[in-house]
């Protein structure tokens, strides 16, 4: 069972840990942000859906990504989540209190940059259903690098991976239209973003992409579990 | 309270533990003494559920250390190697969450800091801290919610005498509270003056267990004398002996004291010579 007193002292530390390390708190939110709002200012840009959806794989990638395997991965590195651990910190405390406020600016940026961009959004619970799956899937996943990384720098190198597969599969998939590529991202965690940003006012939420993502955030929520639980031993 | 039953752990080649035993009264301070690589480390990470012994049982609060829940962590306190610290957070600010998480109020960690002559210092960045400071920090952190069990890996090494009088004063306070405290040091008049009970444990064995008088009884020698000539040469010789030395420069002559150091010295040459 949660304790409220325990989670209200988690959710205290992340405040501080974030308050105190103002570099990985522009890396996180500031960054993505801030780079958008200058390239809105760019006037072609304006009312383009395609730019978008670029911007929010930028938010998935790193306000729901790597901001959160960046943080888990120096806590690893500090022995501080041994600590937590040791301490009695429970997992689902821990994820709670790690996922809060990336989870929370991911979703504010996500709002915001329609608005940002002057784009118009057909159905908004269609999109924020989107954007609440994309961001979780995200979270989870880092999560877990963040949780099997040794080190800070072992899960930047990852984050990468999937940062790179995540900005560069739609723009092949634009310029090149292939079929594989479609297959793949359809499939893909990202498959419901792309698919929605390309059919906007006709795309079905009943449609393949919506199941995949449904199916990766499951998987990645076992994943997490058995990483947390991995963490509570050595393995040095 | 702790129970360790023939347990064995090797890494890859070395063999870390081999067939030790012993138990841990509720309320004692127990002393694990040996060493740096004798084993003291994984004999608390074992206890904690942190790494997996190869075979043997160990218990600790009534539980296999395999069935270790995060409840049961609430009743442990922990200063080892293997805790961290959030550097750039302040010293009070790593230990108000412990508070906060354990909900005790912020006075005890005032009263903590006073006694550890730590309280001028709250606010400076955790990085900042020189190294004996950051040990009393965590000394505090894993005492903070006074624990059932307390697990302290060498508390007071690179503390000066005065610091260490008072992490002992603070011990004696938690053992008289009820705490079971596990204990590992390689000051051995550390742990004469502390512990209820000792393991003396080298290359991974225990080679002497039970409560420091008791231990120093069995070895002491009454029969020999310590002779300190002029020239600063000291030599052991039998008690009969003494006359055939009166007459040179000899600064002191006193019966051989026993200590739980001379005794590891002892045993530990005799295994050497095996």
């Amino acid at each position: 069972m949660i304790k409220l007193n325990r989670l209200k002292s988690l959710i205290w530390l992340r405040w501080q840990y974030l308050m105190s390390n103002k570099g990985l708190l522009y890396i996180g939110i500031g960054m993505p942000i801030g780079e958008m709002a200058l390239l809105s200012l760019i006037p072609n840009i304006h009312g383009n859906a395609g730019f978008l959806s670029f911007s929010l794989n930028f938010v998935y990638s790193i306000t729901s990504g790597s901001f959160i395997s960046l943080m888990i991965g120096e806590e690893k590195e500090k022995k501080n989540l041994r600590t937590l651990i040791l301490s009695g910190v429970k997992m689902k405390e821990y994820t709670f209190s790690v996922i809060i406020f990336p989870f929370i600016f991911s979703i504010i940026s996500c709002i915001y940059f329609p608005l940002l961009f002057g784009v118009h959004i057909s159905s908004w619970p269609v999109y924020i259903f989107i954007i609440v799956s994309e961001c979780l899937f995200f979270i989870l996943a880092n999560l877990s690098i963040g949780l099997f990384s040794k080190n800070q720098v072992q899960a930047s190198l990852f984050t990468l991976i999937i940062f790179i597969f995540v900005t560069l599969l739609p723009i092949l998939l634009e310029l090149t239209s292939n079929e594989l590529i479609k297959n793949i991202i359809e499939w893909s965690f990202i498959g419901i973003n792309t698919k929605y940003f390309i059919e906007l006012e006709k795309f079905q939420i009943s449609n393949i992409s919506t199941i995949s993502i449904l199916l990766w955030i499951f998987g990645m929520s076992i994943l997490t579990r058995y990483a947390f639980a991995w963490n509570r031993k050595e393995h040095n | 309270m702790i129970k360790f039953k023939n347990i064995t752990k090797e890494f890859k080649e070395k063999k870390a533990l081999s067939n030790v035993s012993f138990n841990v009264n509720e309320g004692d301070i127990f002393g694990f003494l040996g060493p740096s690589g004798s084993g003291k480390t994984t004999t608390i990470n074992i206890l904690t559920g942190q790494i997996l012994q190869d075979s043997g049982q160990a218990f600790i609060l009534g539980k296999n250390s395999t069935d270790i829940s995060s409840d049961d962590l609430l009743s442990i306190g922990i200063m080892s190697d293997t805790v961290g610290f959030y550097e750039k957070m302040s010293l009070y600010k790593n230990l108000e969450f412990f508070a906060k998480f354990h909900n005790i109020p912020n006075e005890i960690i005032d009263d903590l800091l006073k006694k550890l002559d730590l309280f001028e210092d709250k606010e400076k960045k955790a990085e900042n801290l020189s190294t004996g400071m950051k040990q009393r920090m965590l000394l505090i952190r894993a005492i903070l919610h006074t624990p059932k069990i307390l697990f302290l890996d060498e508390p007071t090494s690179g503390l000066d005498p005065t610091l260490s009088l008072k992490v002992h004063q603070i011990l004696f306070h938690l053992k008289n509270k009820g705490v079971t405290i596990f204990l590992t040091t390689h000051d051995m008049n550390e742990a004469t003056k502390l512990c209820d009970n000792i393991a003396l444990l080298y290359q991974g064995e225990i080679i002497e267990y039970g409560a420091p008088k008791d231990i120093i009884n069995k070895y002491a020698d009454d029969n020999k004398v310590v002779i300190t000539f002029q020239n600063g040469k000291e030599i052991t010789i039998p008690k009969e002996e003494t006359a055939n030395y009166l007459g040179e420069f000899i600064t002191s002559i006193h019966s051989l004291e026993t200590s739980l150091e001379s005794i590891f010295i002892q045993l530990t040459g005799k295994k050497e010579e095996k």
